[in-house]
């Protein structure tokens, strides 16, 4: 399907350049398909493809090419349409590669610190699909009490859990993990079980009730650990939530081998 | 998209550079299409472009006030854009440097790397053409995908990459070339098979 020649004074004004008698072939049926083409265009286009096939059969295609382009870029680009700017009235400045944050505000705090002014967010579906860009804060209890302190009966898990840790074990009845401070545990966590971590993922920002910059984040960390000894969750005779020792080889039963 | 030379375009920008949020959302709609064209010219493959987009709107909104000249907007946020596209791919680079002594399962819970479910899909005709032209020499890239910006002539594009008229169209037609030839072996092997 041919395009027919337009003397549309916008679209000529477009072509601004070589003249049409002197531009390439190629640049000729690149402005015939996508529309761009004046007049002398399409008639210095005759005049070359009157001799021979060829020109008629590269139209056909590079309009074929260019729209099925457009398409695909169309559908690469839909999500785009819906993208606005962040609502501004704080900027929010991060680096990926250190945990310090700059956070910088346009405006002051709101004088009743109760109210929550939403600052640098998106809605959460975005970051669903992992909307990447930095953000951190101190989490190291976290993973202090979900991955140092055995479960203990009375305590909930799921199936089957591990008990010991080869990089803090309990020196006696207090567990060490409890002498440690935040940045200590933290230090100690990175020579193990921690392996990487990968770029967080800002979630929200906000403030306070006080007007105190917050902000909510993923950390996305790979650990390994090795275990000592394997459990399942039982119960007892009266209900309550017991660790029963499991053969090691139920390990590889229940968990697979992962490889 | 504003047409190309015309003082309204550099007044739009001087407004919204004086932080009139109305004035930089306008600015941000109107120039967001052909900005997630320079993108897939140089993001990873495997990132999304609307990931990138949020680091670009970041960008914009906190650094707009440091742009000189309102003529110079589109270059200046074409370069935000590229630079966010390398950043991410220097940090997938050591990303997967890094990872490169794990166990391979260990991949499939850092990040959003492709399923072999995804990979296996039907292929779009469409979108191969559109992954080939992210495959083409950088100096055609970037008009080949910002000629698929619906209005947006080879004048503008020209203005987004500070180049002459004559080379932007020059580049465009190389790389259609190379697209279509892509195309026709591709067709031709496939009516082969």
């Amino acid at each position: 399907m041919m395009n027919p020649p337009d003397d549309n004074p916008s679209n000529q004004q477009s072509n601004i350049g070589v003249p049409a008698d002197q531009v390439s072939l190629d640049v000729l049926i690149t402005r015939l398909a996508d529309g761009d083409a004046a007049s002398a265009d399409w008639e210095e286009f005759q005049i070359r493809a009157a001799a021979e096939h060829a020109p008629w059969q590269q139209l056909a295609e590079e309009q074929y090419v260019a729209r099925k382009l457009r398409e695909g870029f169309a559908k690469a680009v839909a999500g785009v349409e819906h993208l606005e700017l962040p609502t501004v009235n704080q900027t929010f400045i991060a680096t990926a590669a250190n945990i310090d944050v700059e956070f910088k505000t346009s405006e002051e705090a709101p004088a009743n610190p109760s109210e929550r002014t939403q600052g640098f967010s998106w809605p959460r579906h975005l970051f669903r699909n992992y909307g990447g860009w930095a953000a951190a804060a101190a989490v190291a209890l976290l993973w202090t009490i979900n991955g140092a302190v055995p479960l203990l009966p009375g305590e909930r898990g799921s199936g089957i859990t591990a008990a010991g840790n080869s990089s803090l074990r309990n020196d006696g009845a207090v567990p060490v993990a409890l002498n440690l401070s935040a940045d200590q545990h933290y230090q100690k966590y990175l020579e193990a079980p921690f392996v990487q971590e990968l770029q967080p993922l800002l979630l929200e920002t906000g403030r306070d009730e006080n007007g105190k910059p917050m902000v909510t984040y993923m950390r996305r960390i790979i650990e390994r650990r090795g275990f000592d000894s394997v459990y399942r969750e039982g119960s007892d005779a009266y209900g309550n939530a017991v660790r029963i020792p499991s053969a090691a080889s139920n390990f590889e039963a229940s968990f697979g081998t992962m490889q | 998209m504003p047409a190309a030379g015309q003082n309204a375009g550099s007044d739009e920008v001087a407004i919204a550079m004086q932080g009139d949020e109305q004035a930089r959302s306008a600015l941000w709609r109107t120039h967001r299409r052909w900005l997630a064209a320079i993108l897939l010219s140089h993001k990873p493959r495997e990132v999304e472009v609307e990931d990138l987009m949020q680091d670009v709107a970041v960008k914009f909104v906190s650094k707009l006030h440091t742009l000189r000249d309102p003529a110079a907007f589109r270059p200046w946020l074409r370069q935000i854009a590229v630079n966010a596209a390398r950043e991410c791919a220097r940090s997938r680079k050591r990303e997967r440097e890094e990872r490169s002594g794990l166990d391979p399962a260990t991949l499939e819970l850092s990040g959003r790397g492709r399923s072999d479910g995804e990979m296996a899909k039907v292929r779009d005709e469409a979108v191969e053409l559109l992954e080939y032209a992210q495959t083409l020499p950088p100096e055609f890239r970037e008009p080949v995908l910002l000629r698929c910006v619906k209005g947006m002539s080879c004048r503008q594009i020209s203005e987004v990459l500070t180049l002459p008229i004559t080379t932007i169209e020059t580049r465009l037609s190389r790389g259609r070339r190379m697209l279509r030839e892509e195309w026709l072996r591709k067709t031709e092997a496939s009516d082969g098979a």
